[in-house]
């Protein structure tokens, strides 16, 4: 597909840079949610007793006493890693896959974290910073892919 | 698209005015390219903070990648049996119920954890505890220090089981008995009906280890070692009866049945037969392990009596009839007894049940031909047959048993189905069917619920048969001994219901006149107690007052 000559480039230039800006603080703020979900997920989630469970603990827990999704307590221990990739693709400049992996990210965080909140347990704070930091990667992935569709 | 706005580069990305200074990049999935911006690393001044950035995401990747392995692959429980022993302590003293449930075995934490929660659900809404925060249970405090663990190899498998002794370190319990969960309802129930006496002046127990070591039993599921319970208490009984060391894996194997109701069908059937070892074939191996371990202890013992009682008929159990209805889908369903008819004939008197689906009829006869001398009926929600069901004798496992539901129902078999085999899951069958009675009893009738389930405990405690009375003598087989017999049999109705000693002397003389009637007791050895039954409800322990009443009345 030919485009337009270079010349139209320059007619928007003045443009780009805000458009490009923009952008950019989309794509490293839905990495910034994601990181905060890492964060929340060492963070105490659970109280039995005198003990505290992180995130990692809760889902083993979960997964021991058969209660909860199987396959997100299963997956639950892969969130650092979808993190990290989410980290690599911006870093990379893998916009598009970078929101939607913190889409997938935040929806994971999000399910799980309501689940804990509504079970009959005691929570601790993890849950509800992983929801704020849900709501986080969520926005800045959403603003990532609809300037991307829109265009400048 | 952003097509427009740019010219498109070789390899299909979109150029821009500054492409110059930072060539685009290639969108490998399929997407157009981000308008290229500076990479970290080709950005004029920034190619080495680019570098660390990148540097650290892909570190990052590779740290996640090992943790989320090692995570995932971790194997559930302990990975040594003194482990085990120490995780389940350590959420004991730090009262964390996730963890003590996740250090069981899969099977066990199964069982307990399904009817905890509904359990302790039904026992607030009875006022017999307070609800409580999990966190801090009031009146409880649980130290433990410096605990010593040796364990050693158990059964005939090394690797999937142990003990392990603790000998060493304390276990302090403090406790303030009014501030305890447990209301005083509950207590004077656990006192009257259980007789658990929880001492209110109580205060604190210490158990030194080192004096007085502790047995515990680990085994090993799903990879990993756990305390088990049920292998506990069985390695305690063993122990405590001197029973030499099982050999694991000796026992009968999990047969099972062919479907849901074939399985509750089937142990009847093993119990009409006395057959311990079908019985054994059809509880769940998941749930029943301790038990397939354990049953070469015991499964000979019950062979054996029951083949003495099959050789000597004195003991028969006859099904007549068995109606079942199965509730649920999957792999658990539940068995519903509808109505069930048996006979139960022993050496002294016969015995005729009944449950129609509301109520359990028993009554008891000397001989088969002759008219039942006493009738023990008790109808579900009808309160003033409760009294019925908790005097009843409790001679049979069917009397134990029929305390559920509205008052007089049997329990809901619990059944699960393992590779196309159906087995009976027994706590969870009792476990299940006591959280429903509860669940479906008003709040008045739970003293009554109690007392039946209480009589059936202490039943179970003592033996299947209660507790009669010794006879007087101790030389088995002759006619005196069985004239003791039925003065024994019929002492346990006059305990329990009330009878005045002129109805039990009546009963002894009609038990005594069926001995001789079915030629187990010699006429003439009978002729004093015929002639003059006041002399047998005396203290049977005295066998020289037996006589001199005997002697007094001419009878002798």
């Amino acid at each position: 597909m030919s485009v337009g000559p270079p010349v139209r480039v320059s007619v928007h230039a003045s443009a780009r840079p805000q458009t490009r800006d923009r952008t950019g603080a989309s794509r490293w703020i839905s990495t910034a949610g994601a990181a905060l979900i890492v964060l929340a997920a060492f963070a105490p989630w659970v109280r039995s007793g005198e003990v505290t469970y992180n995130s990692f603990g809760t889902a083993r827990a979960a997964a021991t006493l058969d209660v909860g999704a199987g396959a997100l307590t299963a997956a639950w221990p892969f969130v650092p890693l979808l993190a990290a990739l989410i980290l690599l693709a911006t870093v990379v400049r893998r916009d598009r896959v970078a929101a939607i992996g913190a889409l997938v990210l935040a929806v994971a965080t999000t399910v799980f974290a309501v689940a804990v909140l509504g079970a009959p347990v005691t929570h601790g704070v993890g849950p509800v910073i992983a929801l704020v930091a849900a709501m986080i990667a969520v926005g800045g992935a959403v603003f990532s892919l609809a300037r991307r569709t829109a265009g400048p | 698209m952003t097509e427009s706005s740019g010219s498109r580069a070789p390899g299909g990305s979109v150029a821009t005015s500054d492409a110059a200074a930072a060539p685009a990049v290639a969108a490998g999935d399929g997407e157009v390219a981000a308008p290229a911006r500076p990479l970290p690393g080709n950005a004029p001044g920034a190619r080495s903070s680019g570098g660390i950035v990148l540097t650290l995401a892909v570190i990052a990747v590779v740290l996640a990648s090992v943790f989320g392995l090692l995570v995932l692959t971790r194997d559930d429980g302990a990975s040594t049996p003194e482990g085990a022993a120490r995780d389940l302590l350590d959420a004991v003293a730090a009262r964390d119920a996730i963890g003590v449930l996740a250090s069981l075995p899969p099977g066990e934490r199964e069982t307990f954890q399904k009817s905890s929660t509904d359990l302790s659900a039904q026992l607030q809404r009875f006022g017999l505890f307070n609800a409580f925060d999990t966190e801090a249970v009031p009146g409880l405090k649980i130290t433990v220090n410096d605990l010593q663990y040796a364990s050693a190899p158990l059964g005939a498998h090394p690797d999937s089981a142990a003990t392990v002794d603790i000998v060493g370190g304390s276990l302090t319990v403090d406790v303030d008995p009014e501030h305890l969960p447990a209301t005083s309802h509950f207590r004077s129930l656990l006192a009257d009906d259980f007789g658990v006496t929880i001492d209110p002046s109580a205060t604190s127990y210490t158990r030194d280890f080192k004096t007085q070591p502790m047995r515990l039993v680990a085994i090993k599921e799903l990879g990993g070692w756990h305390v088990s319970v049920l292998y506990t208490i069985a390695e305690a009984l063993r122990s405590r009866y001197q029973a030499p060391d099982p050999k694991f894996g000796t026992g009968p194997a999990a047969i099972g049945a062919d479907a849901p109701d074939s399985t509750v069908r089937d142990l009847f059937k093993a119990y009409a037969d006395n057959d311990a070892n079908r019985a054994m074939e059809l509880m769940s191996p998941n749930e029943s392990r301790a038990l397939y371990d354990y049953s070469p202890l015991f499964l000979p013992i019950a062979k054996a009596a029951g083949q003495r009682l099959d050789a000597d008929a004195s003991y028969d159990v006859q099904l007549n009839n068995l109606v079942t209805s199965v509730d649920g889908s999957g792999g658990t369903r539940k068995v519903k007894i509808d109505k069930l008819d048996v006979d139960i004939r022993d050496a002294v008197a016969q015995s005729h049940i009944v449950y129609d689906g509301s109520c359990f009829v028993i009554d008891y006869r000397f001989g088969a031909g002759n008219d039942p001398f006493i009738t023990y009926r008790t109808c579900n929600g009808d309160t003033a047959t409760f009294a019925s069901a908790t005097h009843r004798p409790r001679d049979n496992p069917l009397s134990m048993l029929a305390v559920f539901g509205g008052g007089a129902d049997l329990p809901t078999f619990t059944v699960v189905e393992r590779n196309g085999r159906w087995f009976v899951a027994p706590a969870t069958t009792v476990l299940d069917s006591t959280v429903t009675a509860l669940g479906s009893m008003p709040p008045d009738q739970i003293d009554a619920f109690a007392a039946r389930l209480g009589a059936s405990v202490r039943a179970a405690a003592d033996d299947a048969k209660g507790k009669p009375a010794p006879p007087m003598v101790s030389l088995p087989g002759t006619s005196l001994y069985r004239i003791s017999e039925c003065r024994a049999f019929v002492q346990r109705f006059k305990d329990s219901d009330n009878l005045d000693d002129a109805r039990a002397a009546e009963l002894v003389a009609a038990c005594v006149r069926n001995q001789v009637a079915l030629g187990r007791v010699d006429a003439e050895d009978a002729r004093g107690v015929l002639l003059q039954p006041d002399c047998y409800h005396l203290d049977p322990t005295s066998a020289d007052l037996v006589k001199a009443c005997l002697d007094r009345t001419g009878a002798n």
